[in-house]
C-alpha cells in the first residue's frame, strides 16, 4: 500500500495567514474632519462585509495551499489589500468636505505584513514570485486604489518639493557612503596592518554614540567660523601642505602627526561632502576661488555639516568589516603567496583584498542602509531630505506627512539593500568565492 | 561651439548683474515660519533678489546661531521670544515683555549691540494661550481667563498640556496663575517635550491621559479644526509676542530697501489674517509657498 505523504502545513504560511485574519479584526481605515483631527476607526466590514469574507477565505487558502496555487491565492489577496482600501476610501470621503482625511490604520499595515511574510514562505519557489508582486503593485497604483490615502493626498500638495527631497536624500547618503568607503575602507586596511592604529575602530566606534543634534551643535559654530574666516585656496593649501606635514610628523611624534591629520582631514571631508552632494544632488554650488569657503558651498548649516555627519556615522561598519575581513584571511593562503614569491604589495592586492572583499562588500551595504535611514536627521539643520516631511509632520501634528517621509525613506533602504546584496552576490561569483 | 560658450557666459554675467543678492531666507520649523518665510522670498525674488531657500533652517537655537553667523540672512523672530530667551539675563528686557511697543523698540535696541536689525513686527500677537475643547466651555461658561480661573477654584478636574517653557517663564502660565488668581498643582501639568502646540492641542482633542486644556498660540491655525476654543485674556497678563524679521546688519545695509519692501507686507499680518493662513497650511494641508503666493497676489503685493 502506498502511503500518502503526511500533509505538510508550514508554519511561516500559517503565520502569514494568522496574522492577516488578525488584521481582518483591526480598524482598516481611519476618518478624519482634517489632517490633522483625530481620527474615527472604520473596519472592512463596515463598508464591504462581501470583501472582509473574501480575504478570510483566501488566508484560510494561502495557509493550506502549496506551490503555484499559494502564489495565486497570496496574488489575490494582495489585490484584495488594495481595492478594499481604494474603495474604503471613496466610501468613506463620499459627502465629507474637501478637509477630510482618510489615513491607513492598523488593519491595512497588518496586512501588509502578512503579505511580506506570505511571500517570504512564498519565495523558495523561486525569484518569479517577485515579478507576480511587482506586478500586482503595479496594478493597484494604475487602478489608482491608493490615490485618495491621506499620504497620497499629502504628496499631491508636495508633489515637486517631495522628488527635490527625494533626490537630496539620496545625493546626501550617496555622498555619505562614498566618503565613507574612501576613508574608512584605508582605515581599515591600516589598522588590520599596524597594530599602532588599533585606535581607529575605537575612535569610529565612539563616533556613532554621538547623539546627531549634540554633533550638528557643535559642527555648526566650528563650520561657521571656519566657512567664514578661511579663504578656498587657503584651505586646499593647507590640507596639501598637511599631507606632507604628516610626514614628516608622524616620524616624530604619533600623536602630533594624528591630531594635524584628524582636524585637516574633517575640513577635507566637510569640503568633500559638499562639493560631491553639489554634484549629485539637485542644489549645483559654484567654487569661488579667493573668497571665504562658505562662498562655495561649505557652511555651518546644510549640506556640508550633514554629510559630515553622515560620513562618520557610516564609518564604522566600513573600519570594522575591513578590519575583521582582512584579519580573517587564512594564514596558509598567506603562506602560499608568499611562496609563489609575491611582494607584500601583491600578496595584498592579489591575495588578501580578495579573500576580505565579500566582508567590506558587506561593510558597504550595512553602512548604504543605515545611511539612508539616519539621512533623516539632516532636515534638523537645513539639509533636506525626505526627513524634512518627517520633521514637518511631527511638528504640525499631521501623521499623514510623516508617512510620506517615512515610507520612502523604508523602501529606500529596502532597494538599496537588496540590490547591494545582488551585487554582491554576482560579484563573488566573478572573484569566485 | 566656442561662440555658443561665449553667449552662455555673457548671458549668466548679464543674469547675475542684473538680480541683485543673493539673500539667504531662513525661519523656525514650524508652520508660521515656514509661511512667513515663503512669502519674504517670494516678495524678493519678485522684487529683481536672487534668494538662497532655507526655509525651516532649524529650531529657534539652530536659526538664531545661524543668523548670527552668518549662515543666513534673515528669518522671522518674534519679539517675545527675543527678550525673554535671547535676553533673558537682561532686567530692562524682561520688564517689558508685556507691552508691545516698549517691547520693540527694546528688543531692537539691544539686538543692535549684536548687528541685528529689527524690520517692523506684524500688528498680531501670537501669544500663549490656554485652549479648551468646545463642548467643555459650552458646559462651562469659559470664554476667558477669568472664566478658566473661576472653573479651576471650584474644584473642576483640569489637566493641562504644555511645554516646559510655558511652565517655567514668569510670563507665562505663572502670569495666568498671578494675574487671574488661581494655581495649578503639579499633577494637573502634563509637560511635553518640544512645546509643540499642535501636539499639545490634539491631546487636548483626543482627552489623551485625561487632558482638557491645551497651551496654544494666538495666531494658530489648527485650534478651530480641532473643536478647541482659545480663552482669551483681557487682563493682558502674559508676553506679547509679535513676527518680525531680523536681518544681518551687513546685509540691510547693502539692501536697505528690504524695509520698504517687507514693512508693507507685514503691516497687513494680523491675527485673523496670520490664523487663517496658518489654518491653510496646518489643516487643509496646502504647501505654504502657494498660500504666500496666494496671500501676496491677494494683496496685490505681486503680480
Amino acid at each position: 500500500m502506498r502511503e500518502t505523504p503526511p500533509r505538510y502545513l508550514d508554519p511561516v504560511a500559517g503565520l502569514a495567514a494568522g496574522l492577516g485574519v488578525l488584521a481582518l479584526l483591526l480598524p482598516w481605515l481611519e476618518l478624519k474632519s482634517s489632517r490633522i483631527a483625530p481620527g474615527e476607526p472604520f473596519h472592512v466590514w463596515d463598508w464591504q462585509g462581501f470583501g472582509a469574507l473574501a480575504l478570510l477565505i483566501l488566508w484560510a487558502g494561502v495557509a493550506r495551499a502549496q506551490g503555484p496555487a499559494q502564489v495565486g491565492l497570496l496574488g489575490l489577496a494582495l489585490l484584495a489589500w488594495g481595492l478594499l482600501t481604494g474603495q474604503g476610501a471613496d466610501a468613506l470621503l463620499s459627502g465629507q468636505p474637501e478637509s477630510a482625511r482618510v489615513s491607513p490604520a492598523g488593519g491595512f499595515w497588518l496586512t501588509l505584513l502578512a503579505l511580506y511574510v506570505g511571500y517570504f514562505a512564498a519565495y523558495r519557489q523561486g525569484g518569479w514570485i517577485l515579478l507576480t508582486v511587482l506586478l500586482g503593485l503595479a496594478l493597484l497604483l494604475g487602478l489608482g486604489a491608493f490615490e485618495r490615502l491621506g499620504p497620497l493626498m499629502e504628496f499631491q500638495s508636495w508633489r515637486e518639493q517631495f522628488f527635490t527631497e527625494l533626490w537630496r536624500h539620496l545625493s546626501l547618503s550617496g555622498s555619505a557612503v562614498l566618503l565613507a568607503v574612501a576613508v574608512g575602507v584605508p582605515l581599515g586596511v591600516l589598522a588590520a596592518g599596524n597594530p599602532r592604529m588599533g585606535w581607529v575602530l575605537g575612535v569610529t566606534g565612539f563616533l556613532q554614540t554621538i547623539p546627531s543634534l549634540a554633533l550638528f551643535g557643535l559642527l555648526l559654530p566650528l563650520l561657521a567660523a571656519i566657512s567664514q574666516g578661511l579663504r578656498l585656496e587657503i584651505a586646499l593649501g593647507a590640507i596639501v601642505l598637511g599631507m606632507f606635514a604628516f610626514r614628516l610628523l608622524w616620524a616624530v611624534s604619533g600623536w602630533l602627526a594624528v591630531s594635524l591629520a584628524l582636524s585637516l582631514g574633517l575640513l577635507a571631508l566637510a569640503m568633500a561632502g559638499a562639493w560631491l552632494n553639489s554634484l549629485l544632488g539637485p542644489d549645483p554650488l559654484r567654487i569661488v576661488l579667493g573668497a571665504p569657503l562658505q562662498e562655495s558651498g561649505v557652511r555651518g548649516i546644510g549640506a556640508a555639516p550633514a554629510v559630515l555627519a553622515l560620513t562618520l556615522y557610516a564609518l564604522l561598519p566600513l573600519v570594522l568589516n575591513t578590519y575583521t575581513g582582512l584579519r580573517g584571511v587564512p594564514e596558509d593562503a598567506r603562506d602560499a603567496g608568499r611562496g609563489m614569491g609575491m611582494s607584500p604589495e601583491q600578496l595584498f592586492w592579489r591575495v588578501e583584498l580578495p579573500l576580505a572583499l565579500p566582508l567590506i562588500l558587506e561593510g558597504i551595504r550595512s553602512a548604504a542602509s543605515l545611511t539612508i535611514g539616519i539621512t533623516t536627521v539632516a532636515a534638523l539643520i537645513g539639509a533636506g531630505g525626505l526627513g524634512f516631511f518627517i520633521l514637518r509632520g511631527v511638528e504640525g501634528g499631521a501623521p499623514d506627512m510623516v508617512l510620506l517621509g517615512a515610507v520612502p525613506i523604508i523602501l529606500l533602504a529596502l532597494l538599496v539593500d537588496s540590490a547591494l546584496r545582488f551585487a554582491s552576490m554576482a560579484l563573488r561569483r566573478r572573484v569566485g568565492i | 561651439m566656442k561662440s555658443v560658450f561665449a553667449f552662455l557666459i555673457a548671458l549668466g554675467l548679464g543674469l547675475a548683474l542684473a538680480q541683485k543678492g543673493p539673500i539667504t531666507v531662513g525661519s523656525k520649523i514650524d508652520t508660521e515660519g515656514a509661511v512667513l518665510c515663503q512669502m519674504v522670498k517670494i516678495l524678493l525674488e519678485a522684487n529683481g533678489f536672487r534668494v538662497n531657500d532655507r526655509c525651516s533652517t532649524g529650531t529657534t537655537d539652530v536659526v538664531r546661531k545661524a543668523l548670527t553667523s552668518g549662515e543666513i540672512d534673515l528669518y522671522p523672530e518674534y519679539t517675545g521670544t527675543a527678550l525673554g530667551v535671547f535676553f533673558k539675563n537682561d532686567p530692562s528686557a524682561q520688564a517689558v515683555t508685556r507691552d508691545a511697543a516698549k517691547g520693540f523698540a527694546r528688543v531692537k535696541e539691544l539686538d543692535a549691540k549684536n548687528n541685528i536689525v529689527w524690520l517692523n513686527p506684524a500688528p498680531a500677537n501670537n501669544t500663549w494661550a490656554i485652549a479648551v475643547p468646545r463642548t467643555l466651555a459650552q458646559q462651562n461658561n469659559l470664554r476667558t481667563m477669568a472664566d478658566f480661573a473661576r472653573w479651576v477654584n471650584g474644584g473642576a478636574q483640569v489637566r493641562l498640556a504644555a511645554s516646559q517653557e510655558f511652565v517655567d517663564r514668569d510670563d507665562a502660565l505663572k502670569a495666568f496663575e498671578r494675574v487671574y488668581g488661581f494655581k495649578l498643582k503639579p499633577e494637573q501639568l502634563v509637560i511635553l517635550p518640544g512645546g509643540n502646540t499642535t501636539q499639545t492641542q490634539q491631546a487636548a482633542a483626543r482627552g489623551t491621559g485625561g487632558v482638557n486644556a491645551a497651551m496654544a498660540y494666538g495666531t494658530d491655525g489648527g485650534i478651530a479644526a480641532l473643536g478647541l476654543v482659545a480663552l482669551t485674556d483681557p487682563r493682558g497678563a502674559v508676553a506679547v509676542y509679535q513676527p518680525a524679521i531680523t536681518v544681518r546688519k551687513a546685509v540691510f545695509d547693502r539692501f536697505p530697501e528690504l524695509a520698504t519692501l517687507i514693512n508693507p507686507v507685514f503691516a497687513t499680518l494680523d491675527e485673523a489674517t496670520l490664523s487663517q493662513l496658518n489654518a491653510e497650511v496646518a489643516v487643509s494641508g496646502k504647501n505654504p509657498a502657494e498660500v504666500a503666493r496666494a496671500y501676496l497676489r491677494s494683496k496685490n503685493f505681486i503680480r
